[in-house]
């Protein structure tokens, strides 16, 4: 149990992000606080798989999912969602032994910690837009049907 | 009387798209909120440009041209608002009731009550305490960590109101926020762990709105707004890179590694 810890810590870290980002709407603080628990479930589920980057990723996928889906129920921007539920897979972590290898000049360390921070932020981002696209293309097939009859 | 219809309505938009990306909206989002509104009134022949510092918009109607053009220059990211606004367009556009009513609707989204600023605070220092704990900090680790979110907010909320720009903010702030846990290892302070305070603080600063969005502006293919953006981004990763780096430099520099 002690090993999803981490995804009560994340609801709650999201909690105080709806703050910050002052969002007002109960439901959304809570919708939100979800999806940044579920990001670091998924991620911890997928802990079988060799590649950070296919955990970061599929994840990432996950939460774009959800966000578009709560965005469509409630007809809302999925940024609000999306914004607060993928905080928990920014790599601070990496960025910060990164900087920390830096400082110490040690420059091998530097270039892994750096190159593996950039493709866990590369898999989110091919994540985000993945599903992003999808949906355009089928809202946009939606409105072409709805115009035709 | 006419051309004074199509003015209000111009400014209404002009102002309703200012608010949307003040308020974090994505670009297109905001073309395509104005495009629609536009055409709800009957302007057919509107185009809309927006960058995320400033929107122009154009309506041919009858024999003449109306243009205007705002700056937008603050942000503010009220995800509230940003709600607020994207359901007033779609009423907007479902209803297009008189312009002088949508325009005191806007007022009325704008001038909305942020969170009280104790709260803002506790939010804030929590964000920082609960990173802590998630990166696998102790629960001393997140203590130090929610005051560190304290001293970020009152930076960043200090300093902006001085109008101070986003890469000096952004140092500054950091740079703070490392002295504390730096400060209390150096002060004998051993059973804390730095870096996963530093790593939770550091959350607070990150530009998730602006990160989030460069994504799906480059989806839409809207790449001279993500590049500008993605500039933003990479301009605040660096601040907070140099702010964590000084506090650890001069602490070395002055009393040695520990």
């Amino acid at each position: 149990m002690e090993h999803y810890l981490p995804c009560l810590y994340a609801f709650l870290a999201c909690a105080g992000f709806s703050i910050v980002f002052e969002i007002k709407k109960p439901l959304f603080i809570f919708l939100s606080c979800v999806t940044g628990a579920i990001s670091w479930l998924v991620y911890l589920l997928l802990g079988g798989l060799e590649s950070e980057v296919v955990r970061y990723f599929l994840a990432t996928i996950v939460v774009s999912l959800l966000s578009e889906l709560f965005a469509r129920i409630l007809k809302a921007p999925a940024t609000i969602f999306l914004v607060i539920g993928i905080v928990p897979l920014v790599p601070g972590g990496g960025l910060y032994y990164a900087m920390d290898a830096l400082i110490n000049a040690d420059y091998v360390l530097f270039a892994q910690k750096g190159v593996e921070t950039a493709a866990c932020a590369g898999a989110i981002a091919a994540g985000v837009s993945v599903v992003t696209s999808i949906v355009r293309m089928a809202a946009t097939k939606r409105a072409s049907r709805q115009q035709k009859p | 009387m006419h051309s004074k219809q199509v003015e209000l309505c111009l400014n209404f938009c002009c102002e309703l798209g200012r608010q949307l990306i003040r308020n974090g909206a994505e670009i297109y989002r905001v073309e395509e909120s104005a495009n629609r509104m536009l055409a709800a009134y009957g302007y057919q022949e509107a185009e809309v440009f927006a960058v995320p510092s400033c929107i122009i918009m154009s309506i041919h109607y009858g024999e003449r041209n109306y243009t205007k053009s705002v700056r937008v220059k603050t942000s503010a990211n009220n995800l509230d608002k940003l709600d607020r606004l994207n359901a007033l367009c779609r009423r907007v556009c479902a209803e297009t009731p008189e312009i002088g009513t949508a325009l005191a609707e806007l007022k009325a989204i704008v001038g909305r009550p942020a969170y009280p600023v104790w709260l803002s605070y506790f939010g804030h220092g929590c964000v920082a305490a609960f990173f802590t704990l998630f990166w696998g900090g102790h629960f001393l680790d997140a203590m130090i960590a929610f005051l560190c979110g304290l001293i970020v907010k009152a930076a960043v909320g200090y300093m902006a109101r001085l109008n101070a720009n986003v890469f000096f903010i952004n140092v500054c702030a950091s740079m703070l926020l490392v002295m504390v846990p730096v400060a209390l290892t150096y002060a004998g302070c051993t059973a804390i762990h730095t870096d996963k305070i530093i790593i939770g603080a550091i959350m607070l600063l990150v530009p998730g709105i602006a990160i989030t969005n460069v994504m799906r502006d480059v989806i839409i293919g809207d790449f001279m707004t993500a590049i500008s953006k993605l500039a933003e981004v990479l301009i605040v990763a660096m601040a907070i890179a140099v702010g964590i780096a000084i506090p650890f430099g001069l602490a070395r520099a002055l009393f040695g590694g520990i």
